[in-house]
């Protein structure tokens, strides 16, 4: 007598036989990815570096070939993305259609090993991709005569990983819905619906506190309910130590060592979200088919997250068109219930199936809906978390990073700078008014000495006279003032072996000796103690790369503004000018 | 022997099974009769496992049917609406149902090519509705169950190979014992086959028997009285009465000799017992319930 073990190889030998073709899609895709990547950059650096000995050519090729393996990790994520739902759809789609699923379910495998099995297919298509995409690749670098296989394993791991996670999240979304157009929809709406709302109350506050500016980025726990953009960030933000560190053999170097320990949290979090899926696969009745949410206590939950998130979307929208972007309160609350009410009717009758759902259920419905989306404005117009009016102190803050307007990115832990940017933020907090006058963007992420990460990101009043005078104070903290001209002065120590200029404007380069680099970086600091007022950042600087190599490494990109008097004579001198026209006003 | 205890299910508020209860012997060939919506199909789904119950149980001798692989290995199904992996062909679907099913016969397989005029390698979504009915009956024919579970099994086959199928369906029933469910709308195909009847209504069995205790039970009386039509005996449990010219039709429950023996005492010219079909059983069992056939005057 055949085995259970027997069922579920015949259901995952069903399954590879009905949905290779996107086995083989994913496999086609990665083949151009990996091995024909691989290919390019392994050729590129051969004819580029025709002038090196063969131990520095097979060295600069693995760097660029690693390089390019851990730079794939990104758009393979996002790949698994897709592949996710994919192939969640086409494994669980038996489940939408009352015949299919009538057909699985009697057959005599219980529904656990029916679970297990068609997740296991996907898994098996996922993992078989990926082994003909690292074997092939293995297989050029061979070719090339380079073999450097950890980072290919390591692509492995974090590709089956993220794939792991992606396919769970894909399965758990297909038990919840009986309509297979609502397996994606459900998917993608999970996957970003942290950062969906983050970004639309951000919105809201921004329209609601003067000042408030919608932090890109807003990190911590929005960024880890948003899986896709957590590994984006975290895989794509490679170390790079440099070609030279690579040939002493530090072959793990280019991978952000927070990255291991977030892929085995997503891991986990798949592996639970697995368990959840498996036991709403026993729980849903196979005559859902069809349903749009097939348990009822989710429906609720999916109605209210749908309106309030459209509400407050459409909403905002059909305020602007209407105020023309002005603040108007009750104005922002009518145009979020009107939007708002209309999705909600719309979702009800999807849920229903039906036109006919104005009944008091529908009516209590709205009611509650409305009253969510006014609380949702009142809420955050009288801050009632306390989130917009916090401030830290400087002494619970360890570092800051600050950006936005003419500063370039500074991460300090000055005291005086963090001083500075507490004092600039305590300013900006304290206006109740909208600001249709001088302003100048700031963000600020402050790294607190308890652990927690604090984005916020404003506009700074520069007709205010106390926000000016906190403003000029924090770009003349010595970091910040030095910050804006060059990056890291004093890093590599005043020892030149040879310099040259890169004006990328009219492509025009300037060649100088160790002395002209001395006088160049002397004349870089006489200017960086220049006292900076907003004004002089108000245009677009133009950057320069100055290479000023030391033996510890090199000075690059430079921000000469127009009152960098002496390293402009100086350049001038060498016989590199920079037009004044290169100085555009910003506004 | 397969049975549905007291079974309950509830869609959305509407109750399609309502303690629904009925037993089907081993080695019978059941057919289950009701009205559109009586809850045929429903109970169907929950005799093979597909449908999990509010309340009550769904036995294949004594063991519950629900999450049963063991269970569900002895039974195959034939739907309403058969399903088939839309790119497959017969051979795939053979070798799909190989993998499942530990009984499926290969030698019988190929002895069902002769019987099914297919292109075994031909996509099952090319055929007529017909031939993918005919697809559904060698497949699951090749499985040998013990217990066949057929939802309007023969809906769309021609007089030749519904008479084949049936054929061979009773030379499995005669020569392995195999128990047979069926539910049709087509009363004198189900009485030329079948020899137990349930009758299903409103998501109840409303009287199940074999079919000659059905047809025993139930008299057409054809009588002419002599003058004007005369008292009846109050014992009489008629159903339905109706008369042309002076020839009275009555539909009584009971036995026949027991019926005639009451009618005696009225001297009819004429009285006679006609045994009735299994389509005027249902019609007048139904008629208690609710479900006359109207006359309708447009």
């Amino acid at each position: 007598m055949r085995s259970v073990t027997s069922c579920s190889k015949t259901l995952i030998r069903s399954d590879w036989r009905r949905f290779w073709p996107l086995t083989f899609l994913y496999a086609f895709v990665s083949f151009f990815i990996m091995p024909v990547g691989i290919w390019n950059e392994g050729g590129y650096t051969y004819y580029a570096n025709g002038v090196m000995s063969e131990a520095e050519i097979l060295a600069n090729r693995a760097y660029s070939m690693a390089s390019h393996v851990y730079g794939t990790l990104t758009a393979f994520t996002i790949i698994n993305l897709f592949l996710g739902v994919g192939l969640a759809m086409v494994l669980f789609g038996y489940l939408m259609k009352s015949n299919s699923v009538g057909l699985m379910h009697a057959l005599p495998v219980s529904r656990t090993r029916q679970f297990l099995a068609h997740f296991g297919a996907g898994m098996s298509m996922l993992t078989a991709a990926n082994l003909l995409t690292f074997v092939l690749s293995l297989l050029m670098e061979g070719l090339i005569g380079v073999v450097d296989v950890l980072p290919l394993l390591i692509w492995l791991l974090v590709t089956e990983l993220v794939g792991f996670f992606f396919l769970a999240f894909g399965a758990l979304c297909a038990m919840a819905t009986g309509w297979l157009l609502a397996v994606p929809v459900i998917y993608f709406g999970l996957n970003f619906v942290v950062m969906a709302y983050h970004l639309l109350f951000d919105a809201v506050t921004a329209l609601l506190w003067p000042g408030h500016h919608s932090v890109t980025n807003p990190g911590g726990a929005v960024e880890w309910m948003t899986p896709v953009a957590k590994l984006v960030n975290v895989l794509g933000d490679r170390h790079d130590l440099g070609e030279e560190t690579y040939r002493k053999g530090a072959t793990l170097f280019t991978v952000n060592p927070k990255a291991l320990p977030t892929l085995l949290i997503y891991a986990l979090a798949g592996v639970a979200l697995l368990a959840f899926a498996w036991v709403l696969y026993r729980a849903r009745h196979s005559e859902s088919a069809g349903d749009a949410i097939v348990f009822p206590w989710l429906r609720p939950v999916v109605k209210y997250v749908i309106s309030i998130a459209a509400g407050i979307a459409l909403g905002f929208f059909v305020h602007e068109v209407v105020f023309g972007g002005g603040q108007n309160v009750i104005g922002l609350i009518i145009c979020q219930m009107i939007m708002g009410g209309i999705v909600f009717c719309g979702v009800e009758m999807l849920l229903r199936k039906s036109y006919k759902i104005f009944d008091r259920r529908t009516l209590l419905g709205l009611a509650a809906l409305w009253l969510a989306l006014i609380a949702v404005c009142v809420c955050i117009r009288l801050d009632i978390t306390g989130r917009e009016r916090r401030v830290p102190t400087a002494a619970q803050v360890e570092s800051v990073s600050i950006g936005g307007g003419g500063i370039v990115g500074v991460d300090t832990d000055d005291l005086k700078a963090i001083g500075a940017v507490t004092d600039l933020h305590r300013l900006v907090v304290k206006q109740s008014e909208p600001i249709y006058a001088h302003t100048t963007y700031i963000n600020m992420t402050y790294y607190l000495r308890s652990g927690e990460i604090m984005s916020r990101g404003y506009w700074v009043n520069l007709d205010d006279q106390d926000q000016y005078q906190a403003y000029t104070e924090l770009l003349n903290c010595e970091t910040v003032r030095r910050r804006l001209l060059i990056d890291e002065y004093d890093r590599y120590g005043s020892q030149f072996n040879y310099g040259y200029v890169t004006n990328f404007m009219d492509d025009e380069n300037l060649r100088l000796t160790p002395g002209q680099c001395l006088a160049l970086y002397r004349a870089l600091g006489r200017d960086m103690e220049r006292r900076v007022t907003p004004e002089m950042l108000e245009h677009e600087i133009p950057e320069l790369e100055i290479v000023l190599d030391t033996d510890q490494g090199e000075y690059r990109i430079c921000r000469l503004r127009p009152d960098c008097t002496d390293t402009l004579e100086l350049l001038e001198r060498y016989g590199l000018t920079i037009p004044e026209e290169s100085y555009e006003d910003k506004w | 022997m397969l049975e549905a205890k007291n079974v309950v299910k509830t869609f959305d508020g509407f109750r399609a099974l309502d303690g629904a209860t009925m037993t089907v012997p081993r080695g019978a060939v059941y057919g289950l009769v009701g009205p559109n919506g009586a809850g045929k199909s429903t109970i169907i789904r929950h005799l093979t496992g597909v449908y999990r119950p509010d309340s009550g149980e769904l036995l294949l001798d004594g063991e519950p049917v629900w999450e049963n692989p063991a269970v569900k290995r002895r039974m195959a199904v034939i739907g309403d609406d058969w399903y088939y992996f839309p790119q497959a062909s017969i051979a795939e679907m053979a070798r799909f149902y190989e993998g499942m099913y530990p009984t499926f016969s290969r030698e019988r397989y190929e002895k069902m090519k002769a019987v099914f005029p297919l292109k075994e390698k031909q996509p099952i979504r090319r055929m007529s509705k017909g031939m993918q009915k005919q697809a559904a009956f060698w497949l699951t024919m090749s499985c040998m169950p013990e217990v066949l579970v057929l939802d309007e099994p023969v809906d769309g086959l021609d007089p030749v190979m519904r008479r084949q199928v049936w054929s061979l369906l009773l030379d499995d029933v005669a020569a392995r014992g195999t128990t047979v469910l069926v539910s049709s709308h087509n009363l004198r195909e189900l009485e030329d086959v079948c020899d137990h009847v349930g009758i299903m209504s409103r998501g109840k069995v409303l009287l199940e028997r074999t079919l000659s205790e059905l047809q025993d039970n139930t008299v057409k009386l054809q009588v002419v009285f002599p003058g004007e039509v005369p008292v009846l005996p109050a014992e009489l449990h008629i159903l339905h009465h109706s008369n042309v010219g002076r020839v009275h039709t009555y539909i009584v429950r009971g036995s026949s000799e027991e019926i005639l023996r009451r009618m005696q005492i009225t001297n009819p010219v004429l009285l006679e017992a006609i045994p009735l079909t299994l389509e005027e059983i249902f019609i007048y069992e139904m008629g208690g319930e609710d479900y006359a056939v109207r006359d309708i005057v447009l």
